[in-house]
């Protein structure tokens, strides 16, 4: 059955839009992670424009991020005072993002910006991740315990000055490294269409040392402020977000979470982490592959601009 | 003849001589479009339009050995870009561009016959029928005639690919020897807009006649307020998608919430 998008002016199958979103949901919810970055890459992969793909996986990032955000807000392991600071300078890192964004259109290479970026991001991240659950498999079958982290310990980010209390986190720190970390998470996250909570947690318990108790749901507080500015941005900058396809990608996201999230309950941690990892550079590779292959059609159009619709 | 029947008699015959004038045209085509409105629903896949006619031949026409049929249609106007890819560093990028300006968004030629064997190039270039035939002027740069080529049979190979431009030279049937239809196919990716179709009706590579039809292809309901909405009023637009995002999130985890 098929679909017309107002926005995008395509038809599209519902069949596969829902599938798309249920198995990202899927992933997401049984990893925690958005998933912005598998959903982002399968749309193009499957012939939606780079830049109704990046803005409406924008709002379905902040759909996604709202349920697990009203959890930990509700539990209360959220760190507000932080999470908006982050959220501010997300804010400014969005709207620079979409204007870079607006530019690298204009000029035809938003493409080969976007395949570079993702196959730098996601070689990077999956290899780390590769790496990480190769190690915590081997040290399962050595039977050692997994080292703790030590929160509250220094290091040279907690050096800088103009130092803020965040008293949820425990935390004396410097806004500075608040500030830029937030601003290049928006950054970024805006211009390729991810979530950002991949490099947001991490960054937040290993450069803030900020305790995990309040990690996820401060990055998800974050990730939904910031998507929803990028959302409004890109809707009246470049006016390629659609509502349709967002809604699409909810419901199937929304319901694959849901499974996803049981079945991961029941499933080993380690071997999930590696499956995940063979999915992101999966999807790495497949972006370098089109980079660096002969494509079959060497000329594109791009309609600057249409009379009498 | 007596002397007061000759007025009468030079009555009836002037009257004649008028009616004759009157119908003393070559040929005139008499044509009609199955509709002159397009809507793009939700579910939209595609259409067609059936165009069709006949022709009709007055006294002052010749004996013809048969008849052919150019019709186009042609889609609102757009200015594109065409961008060539190059290999730089290994990685393949848009490169060297050409600009077309005023160029329809959709073209479509359909005729009884291939158009060289209906008539000359000249002929053909001057009413502007054909694929060949449309304005590719201002791509053209003084200094490289064959790379400008090679820009231009990459935009009408892009756009055939989508069947956005088409050329059928088997496309006007005739259903007797003066009654004719054709299909006209309008991809799912048609550009919305007013639309111009031209009938032109050849004998021995001659135009005889012409007739003209226009028809809209806009999109309705749902879909048309949405567009709406989104161009015209895009911040509310975009705080309204933020809204659905953040209700969507909000009544999942109610759905879903396990306590």
């Amino acid at each position: 059955m098929l679909l017309y998008l107002p926005i995008a002016e395509i038809p599209v199958s519902v069949l596969i839009i829902l599938s798309m979103g249920g198995a990202v949901g899927f992933i997401s919810g049984m990893f925690g992670v958005g998933g912005g970055f598998l959903l982002t890459p399968l749309l193009i992969f499957t012939g939606i424009p780079p830049s109704v793909a990046v803005a409406s996986v924008a709002s379905q990032i902040v759909a996604s991020s709202t349920s697990g955000a009203l959890v930990h807000w509700r539990r209360k392991s959220v760190d507000m005072k932080l999470a908006i600071t982050l959220l501010a300078a997300g804010s400014v890192g969005s709207a620079i993002g979409v204007s870079v964004f607006r530019y690298l259109r204009a000029i035809g290479q938003l493409d080969l910006v976007l395949a570079l970026s993702y196959v730098t991001f996601l070689g990077f991240i999956g290899i780390l991740m590769l790496v990480e659950s190769l190690r915590a498999i081997q040290r399962k079958r050595d039977g050692k315990k997994s080292r703790t982290r030590k929160t509250g310990h220094h290091n040279w980010v907690h050096r800088l000055p103009f130092k803020v209390r965040y008293r949820r986190s425990k935390l004396y720190i410097s806004v500075i490294p608040v500030l830029g970390l937030g601003a290049t998470i928006g950054f970024l996250g805006t211009m390729l269409g991810i979530g950002g909570g991949f490099i947001m947690v991490p960054a937040l318990i290993y450069l803030l040392r900020v305790p995990t108790s309040v990690v996820i749901g401060t990055s998800l507080v974050q990730i939904v402020g910031t998507m929803a500015i990028a959302t409004l941005l890109y809707a009246v900058t470049v006016g390629t977000v659609d509502v349709v396809l967002a809604m699409a990608l909810m419901v199937g996201g929304v319901f694959g979470a849901q499974i996803g999230a049981r079945l991961g309950q029941s499933l080993q941690g380690e071997q999930l982490r590696l499956l995940l990892a063979l999915i992101v550079l999966g999807v790495g590779l497949r972006f370098l592959v089109d980079l660096v292959v002969e494509p079959g059609e060497l000329y594109s159009l791009a309609i600057l601009e249409r009379r009498g619709a | 003849m007596r002397a007061a029947e000759f007025p009468a008699t030079v009555l009836i015959v002037l009257l004649a001589l008028l009616c004759l004038s009157s119908a003393a045209f070559s040929e005139e085509l008499v044509t009609a479009l199955s509709t002159d409105q397009i809507e793009i629903a939700s579910n939209f896949d595609g259409s067609e339009i059936v165009i069709f006619g006949s022709i009709e031949r007055g006294s002052a026409a010749a004996t013809r050995a048969s008849y052919d049929l150019i019709i186009t249609a042609a889609g609102p106007l757009e200015t594109v870009v065409a961008r060539r890819k190059e290999r730089v560093l290994g990685v393949w990028i848009n490169q060297s561009n050409r600009q077309f300006s005023d160029l329809p968004s959709y073209y479509a030629v359909m005729s009884s016959k291939p158009l060289d064997a209906i008539t000359t190039d000249q002929i053909a270039d001057r009413y502007r029928l054909g694929l060949n035939n449309l304005q590719t002027q201002g791509a053209r740069t003084a200094h490289s005639p064959a790379d400008d080529q090679r820009f231009i049979d990459g935009l009408f190979r892009l756009k055939m690919s989508e069947n956005l431009y088409h050329y059928n030279s088997d496309g006007v049937h005739f259903l007797s020897p003066r009654l004719f239809r054709t299909t006209l196919d309008l991809p799912a990716n048609v550009p919305v807009g007013d639309y111009t179709v031209t009938i032109n009706l050849f004998a021995d590579s001659s135009r005889l006649a012409t007739s003209t039809h226009r028809f809209r292809i806009s999109k309705i309901g749902f879909e048309r307020a949405t567009y709406d909405f989104a161009k015209n009023q895009s911040v509310l637009y975009g705080i309204a998608t933020v809204f659905i995002a953040v209700f969507t999130g909000w009544l999942a985890g109610l759905i879903f919430r396990r306590d």
